[in-house]
């Protein structure tokens, strides 16, 4: 198979087993330039598994993935991450032992420290962390963990930023904040693929959905034709 | 003056104190002092890799054993000069790091542990049967005339080395993404940081120096069998003097160094049966009142700043541009809700 031409990212007929499961079985997807997408699915269809082997914590068995043409499998995660491609967690993994500021510092480029570092202010002014910069990591609350997660990650000029269930346990008002900036950010180019089960969210920030299930690609079109689509709501209610 | 030019003059001021102390100190002082310095330098080694990335190394005597095998055969063997088998000695043990370390830093958590006390086990094997250079069990007579002086000079130098390196280490970027892998390894490669480049690094950084310990210890000793350089229990005195200091700090080997000398010369000389029982206890004392080490009682005190300097730099340069205008910063309130 060939790199798609207009895709950002595209996924190809990729394959994961744990055990005798197969987590992800025969996954294809692209995602366009530019796009906020949407990847919803119930709970073990192979969401978090994706995001793994596109971020190359996992190897596919199988299939291919492509990210601005070039070839992602094999790539390790922070070659990945160098080629413009980010991602957080869906448990935030901010580092519990270092403050604020140096978590953000810690994720920049190599290059001129006081860029970083007007940078990672600027980011902790947008998610509202300014205050809390000295703070260590492991004394932040959960909702505050997402957003410096969230704010590390862009810490990097990324093209592409995958965030996995970013809005999970956090209350509406952050949630409304983090929706403000995944839109500030897009509207600077950055393309987003978001994975979250805040189906009210997803719909409004997204304007194409994918759907899986059972590791496989079941649905993808637009929010308000896969919200109705009756192999969706089989996949979510068991409906028939 | 500032909090930096204070700490320099402070470290030139002690400096200044061991440079002089060998012409008023006795012997038997010098060479406490001697023995003090090499615990602290082996300290400052093991804490570049195990206090920094958290791979616990059980194996660093190999290190030290190899630099003193490397004096012994070149200046016993060979007429060497001592300063250059030393120096010698640390290239060599960096050297082998760097396959060493390609190999296992694949492995994670108690199996890189237990992987590097297989590795100094190994080492001190090879220093048995490999007889035509090390002459196995006989050992090696390195040396007759009485070195204590020079190699206390050259220990003292190689211990403001490593300090400095170590102090760069600490409030460098270089350091912090050493830390991000102690703290989760997985995130930091995803944040694209090359993980084992930078473990690598660290790991041939802290095998050089017990490389030259090891040859000035050789020197100083006058005579090595495999027994006595490549004893377990000096790898295991290394990650005990740390995590007494604090492990992955800039004072804490000097601080754990230090007290484990003090501690260990005090306990042989009143307890010369019990010591080590002594000793046992102690460890489990610390491990259960002060897991992190002194460092971390210090600073709860206030006695020590938690701050790195360069995140300072960024704190600073964040103050100054809240002072120029008002940050776009969203309600507190909210943030905190969360």
């Amino acid at each position: 198979m060939s790199p798609p031409v207009d895709a950002l990212l595209s996924v190809q007929g990729a394959v994961k087993s744990f055990g005798g499961v197969r987590a992800v079985d025969g996954c294809t997807f692209d995602v366009a330039k530019g796009s906020t997408t949407g990847l919803i699915g119930p709970n073990g269809s192979g969401k978090t598994t994706t995001f793994n082997l596109i971020t190359g914590l996992e190897r596919p068995e199988e299939g291919e993935i492509y990210f601005e043409g070039q070839p992602l499998v094999g790539k390790r995660p922070h070659q990945i991450t160098r080629s413009g491609l980010g991602r957080t967690f869906q448990t935030t993994r901010v580092f519990p032992d270092m403050t604020v500021v140096e978590n953000m510092m810690v994720a920049a480029p190599e290059d001129n420290f006081d860029d970083s570092a007007d940078r990672a202010i600027e980011l902790l002014a947008l998610v509202g962390l300014i205050e809390l910069r000295e703070e260590f990591g492991g004394n932040l609350s959960y909702g505050q963990n997402k957003l410096v997660e969230i704010a590390r990650v862009h810490m990097r000029p990324h093209r592409m930023v995958m965030l996995d269930e970013p809005f999970a346990g956090v209350n509406r008002t952050l949630a409304e904040q983090l929706v403000d900036y995944i839109e500030k950010m897009h509207a600077r180019g950055v393309t987003y693929l978001i994975i979250d089960h805040e189906m009210k969210l997803v719909m409004r920030l997204c304007q194409r959905i994918l759907v899986l299930d059972q590791g496989k690609l079941l649905v993808e079109g637009l929010p308000e034709v896969v919200q109705n689509d009756p192999a969706v709501l089989s996949a979510y209610f068991g409906q028939e | 003056m500032n909090r930096r030019g204070v700490n320099v003059t402070a470290g030139v001021a002690v400096v200044g104190v061991m440079v002089a102390a060998p012409l008023v100190l006795s012997g038997y002082q010098i060479v406490f002092v001697l023995l003090t310095l090499l615990y602290i330098g082996m300290a400052y080694s093991w804490n570049l890799i195990s206090g920094y990335t958290g791979y616990l190394s059980f194996g660093h005597v190999a290190f030290f054993g190899i630099g003193a095998y490397t004096v012994g055969v070149l200046v016993a063997t060979h007429g060497w000069p001592w300063p250059v088998a030393v120096l010698t000695g640390g290239v060599l043990a960096a050297a082998l790091a760097v396959p060493l370390g390609w190999i296992m830093l694949r492995l994670r958590g108690p199996y890189f542990a237990i992987g590097m006390l297989a590795v100094a086990e190994g080492t001190r094997l090879l220093a048995s049967v490999w007889r035509g250079v090390t002459r196995g069990g006989l050992g090696i007579f390195v040396t007759t005339t009485y070195n204590v002086v020079p190699v206390y000079y050259s220990l003292l130098g190689l211990v403001v080395v490593v300090m400095t390196l170590t102090y760069w280490v600490d409030n460098s970027r270089f350091g912090l993404r050493l830390l991000s892998i102690r703290e989760d390894e997985d995130a930091a490669e995803v944040l694209g940081i090359d993980t084992t480049r930078r473990k690598l690094t660290a790991f041939v950084m802290s095998a050089a120096f017990p490389g030259m310990i090891g040859g000035l210890y050789a020197w100083y000793i006058g005579y090595i069998d495999p027994g006595s350089v490549f004893a377990l229990s000096f790898s295991l005195n290394m990650v005990l003097m740390t995590l007494l200091g604090g492990a992955g700090t800039f004072l804490g080997p000097l601080i754990g160094g230090a007290s484990f000398a003090v501690v260990l010369e005090s306990l042989w000389a009143r307890f010369p049966a019990y010591h080590l029982m002594v000793t046992g206890v102690a460890i489990m004392a610390i491990v259960l009142f002060i897991p992190n080490g002194i460092v971390a009682v210090l600073r709860r005190f206030g006695l020590i700043s938690r701050r790195r300097q360069f995140a300072s730099r960024v704190v600073r340069r964040s103050q100054r541009r809240t002072d120029e205008g008002p940050a776009p910063t969203t309600e507190k309130s909210d943030v905190a809700a969360g």
